[in-house]
């Protein structure tokens, strides 16, 4: 018993340290332009895209949003090594951070507030995802892993 | 069953000189969902994505090709809010077994086109390696040409795959 309470505090301690020291990894490119997703993504853009694709649409509202994506992004692994890069690695969903002025735009013109992220590693030093409502998106199932 | 056709093609956007990946110039020229529309047909349902949709899952179909040319299992993920999904990919010979995770889908306001409807056709389709690559390399190659026309260039990040295609 004491053997397993001093096991699961040095696990706890472990994560804690490698959630500590885990890469933060940057935004792709485009999260910081007018690009989809991005904090300079026009309202009426993503509006527009919800409506024509149907489906929800996350915006990323800040600097400080994308920067704890990054911090949980940077918690996962990156895929398997190919020609020597690194591969993207699998998505997981995140609750999202306190504070978090992203959005979520619906097709029919309405507007939810995001309760998660769902972002990957792509192996460059960069993540990909988006924040969504989870009412509104699929959960994640990966029968594969 | 797999195929990949496209429709629309109306109307491109010029380059945009900020843009320093294949990704974002995917989606400068092909901006509204009216400008190109993909289907990848999977056994018989048409799965609907625009520009913007493929520019997202650009970097993953250039991953799947180059595994193609290999002879291993593997999967690749696509995170789109108008794709996600995963796919797994068993090497049979010259044939490869090809097994989806659906999440979600975008449909375009298309009948039928929903997850439910999806997960009614088989999950695996069976095809011929060399099918699929040229199946996608036909439609990178416009993609390709596309971006030329635009004003780009093969500076851009991620266009090295593109270079091998004529």
């Amino acid at each position: 018993m004491v053997t397993g309470i001093k096991l699961s505090l040095a696990t706890l301690a472990y994560l804690k340290l490698k959630a500590l020291f885990a890469d933060k990894l940057k935004p792709e490119n485009g999260y910081k332009r007018g690009k989809e997703y991005g904090i300079e993504w026009q309202e009426g853009d993503a509006k527009k895209r919800a409506r024509d694709t149907k489906t929800p649409q996350g915006k990323w509202g800040s600097q400080e949003d994308l920067d704890y994506a990054g911090e949980k992004a940077g918690t996962l692994a990156p895929g398997p090594e190919k020609n020597g890069k690194a591969t993207p690695g699998d998505f997981e969903d995140f609750p999202i951070n306190e504070g978090s002025t992203s959005t979520v735009y619906n097709p029919d013109g309405t507007q939810s507030k995001p309760d998660k992220i769902r972002v990957r590693n792509n192996g460059n030093g960069t993540f990909h995802g988006f924040p969504i409502d989870s009412k509104t998106a699929r959960p994640i199932h990966k029968k594969f892993k | 069953m797999f195929e990949i056709t496209i429709k629309g093609k109306k109307r491109k956007r010029n380059a945009d000189f900020e843009d320093t990946t294949v990704t974002e110039a995917i989606s400068t020229i092909y901006n509204s969902s009216s400008d190109f529309l993909i289907f990848i047909n999977w056994n018989g349902f048409k799965l609907p994505m625009d520009g913007i949709g493929f520019s997202q899952i650009y970097n993953d179909i250039i991953i799947m090709l180059e595994y193609l040319e290999e002879e291993r299992d593997f999967y690749v993920n696509f995170l789109d809010s108008g794709l996600t999904a995963i796919w797994k990919f068993t090497v049979k010979g010259d044939f490869i077994d090809v097994e989806a995770e659906w999440i979600d889908i975008a449909s375009y306001g298309f009948e039928n086109t929903t997850i439910e409807e999806l997960e009614r056709v088989s999950n695996i389709i069976t095809v011929n390696k060399k099918k699929i690559i040229d199946e996608w390399n036909s439609l990178l190659k416009i993609i390709k040409i596309d971006l030329i026309n635009a004003g780009y260039n093969d500076n851009l990040e991620g266009f090295e795959y593109l270079r091998t295609l004529y």
